[in-house]
């Protein structure tokens, strides 16, 4: 970054300030809360953040006009568009607190009466700590400055440009000027080393034994239930049914004719065709004991006339 | 050796009497006070020393005057002490910073040689015990000072005081009864 660049920065930042400078003293009625600066590919969109608004937005929009205006001509800044917000919670808000806190210094308030409610109004509000300091020739005497906290505070770090808001106002007394600051941490402030760490689900908080019970008697249906489910299930049957039968033609002494009808089938399945499973031709047992049923016959003629048909 | 204190405060509140008193109990004696106009005032530092004038310094027509001027180009040494008869302290209730106010109401009105005591901001009555330590042969580089003192208070809140105060024997030596006036005083104007 050269010289040159710095200085565009600087100057930006002169500007900037002058521009709040500006703004806090124009609309001190209206208890000025924060200033929002942002450049637009339209020009400039400032929004103020006060208490009562309709003090700033005038009669007709006319105050608001000469605001617009001013920010335009004497600051110089491209096509401003004023955006008026209402502060929702003044006692979170460190410029209209040390603005009021200000005012009660004024009034000819002890500063000790006015630091403690300032402190007692912000938490109040839910703040999560805050510092109020006022100093200079309090009382007419010696310079000293006396600090009122509560809550938790951060001085410095990333914690404290996030959430930390810092107001500033000036109590005009005989004796001189004291400076009235308020430091307000805010509400939804989380702090990095604030974790918080979420309880586990009530399934996965079973010990692994109970877990194991609970899954073993699972597996085997879930075995079961895979060839029906797969896409391919006709091809692994088919392929299932030949090995048993080849198994069963082997090792079981079948009478002949219904060795015959298995010779037969197996041709047909080494030829590539996949007959229907018949619960009466695997089961042995039933086989041997209804050996020759019309039904069966008339199934495997049927079986044989389509076998030739195709060849 | 004689010290002056030029009082330049209106009246005399229960801050500057104490550092006044404290002032007195350091120079033994030895101590004067100027511009003195108000009665009650009057009456109230008699009782510290005898030597209380309605004048101001520069009337009273003083040689070998030394004074205590924070806007000072040299810094107080042990030899300067010795050739001066009467050293000059202001008796003002500063702000946080110099604001000139030694060398508008006195330094340029009177006949002497100006000195500083650092570039601390010092208290009356600690600015007439850094004046006698010097006068005992110290130089201001052993007189170790605090840059700024914090004193809590029993409700919670804390003050500030952004003066040098000097540390003897590991204890800081603040103006005894400050701490008590300062939780007392509710923070009104007197």
């Amino acid at each position: 970054m050269n010289l040159a660049t710095e200085r565009k920065f600087v100057r930006e930042n002169i500007r900037r300030v002058l521009l709040k400078e500006y703004l806090m003293r124009e609309t001190e009625r209206a208890g000025f809360g924060g200033l929002e600066i942002q450049r637009t590919p339209m020009g400039t969109r400032v929004v103020l953040y006060c208490e009562r608004p309709g003090f700033v937005i005038g009669r007709k929009g006319g105050a608001i006009k000469d605001l617009t205006a001013a920010i335009e001509h004497t600051f110089k800044f491209d096509n401003p568009q004023i955006e008026v917000q209402e502060v929702k919670n003044p006692a979170l808000n460190a410029h209209i607190m040390a603005k009021k806190l200000a005012i009660a210094l004024e009034r000819g308030w002890q500063y000790r009466r006015a630091g403690h409610s300032t402190v007692r109004r912000i938490m109040d509000a839910g703040a999560r700590g805050c510092q109020v300091i006022i100093s200079g020739k309090l009382a007419g005497e010696r310079h000293r400055t006396e600090k009122f906290r509560e809550g938790m505070i951060k001085y410095c770090g990333d914690s404290a440009l996030k959430f930390v808001e810092k107001g500033y106002a000036v109590a005009k007394l005989k004796p001189g000027i004291m400076g009235a600051t308020v430091w307000i941490m805010r509400p939804d402030a989380k702090l990095p080393d604030e974790i918080k760490v979420k309880e586990p689900a009530a399934t996965v908080a079973q010990s692994p034994v109970s877990a194991a019970e609970t899954q073993a008697p699972a597996t085997p249906e879930v075995q079961e239930s895979i060839p029906q489910a797969s896409p391919s299930s006709v091809e692994k049957t088919a392929a299932a049914t030949r090995t048993d039968l080849q198994i069963k033609a082997e090792k079981i002494r079948v009478k002949p004719k219904l060795k015959r009808q298995i010779e037969s089938e197996l041709k047909s399945l080494k030829e590539g065709e996949v007959p229907p499973i018949e619960e009466d031709l695997i089961d042995v047992e039933a086989a041997d004991e209804q050996p020759d049923s019309e039904s069966k016959k008339e199934t495997v003629e049927k079986k044989d006339e389509k076998h030739k048909e195709v060849n | 050796m004689q010290c002056i204190i030029e009082n330049c405060e209106e009246k005399l509140s229960e801050w500057l009497y104490l550092e006044y008193k404290h002032a007195a109990n350091i120079w033994h004696g030895k101590l004067c006070f100027t511009n003195v106009r108000e009665e009650r005032m009057y009456a109230l530092l008699s009782n510290l020393t005898s030597a209380v004038f309605k004048e101001h310094v520069y009337e009273l027509a003083l040689e070998n005057l030394i004074v205590l001027d924070p806007l000072a180009e040299k810094s107080l040494e042990p030899e300067d002490m010795q050739k001066a008869d009467y050293i000059v302290i202001g008796g003002i209730l500063g702000d946080r910073e110099f604001t000139g106010k030694t060398k508008r109401l006195i330094t340029e009105k009177i006949k002497g040689v100006a000195r500083n005591l650092g570039k601390t901001q010092l208290s009356i009555d600690i600015a007439a015990y850094v004046a006698y330590q010097v006068l005992q042969g110290k130089r201001l580089s052993e007189i170790p000072l605090t840059v700024e003192v914090e004193i809590e208070h029993p409700d919670g809140h804390i003050t500030v005081l952004p003066y040098g105060y000097p540390i003897v024997d590991g204890k800081v030596l603040i103006t005894p009864g400050l701490i008590r006036y300062l939780q007392r005083s509710m923070g009104g104007q007197e």
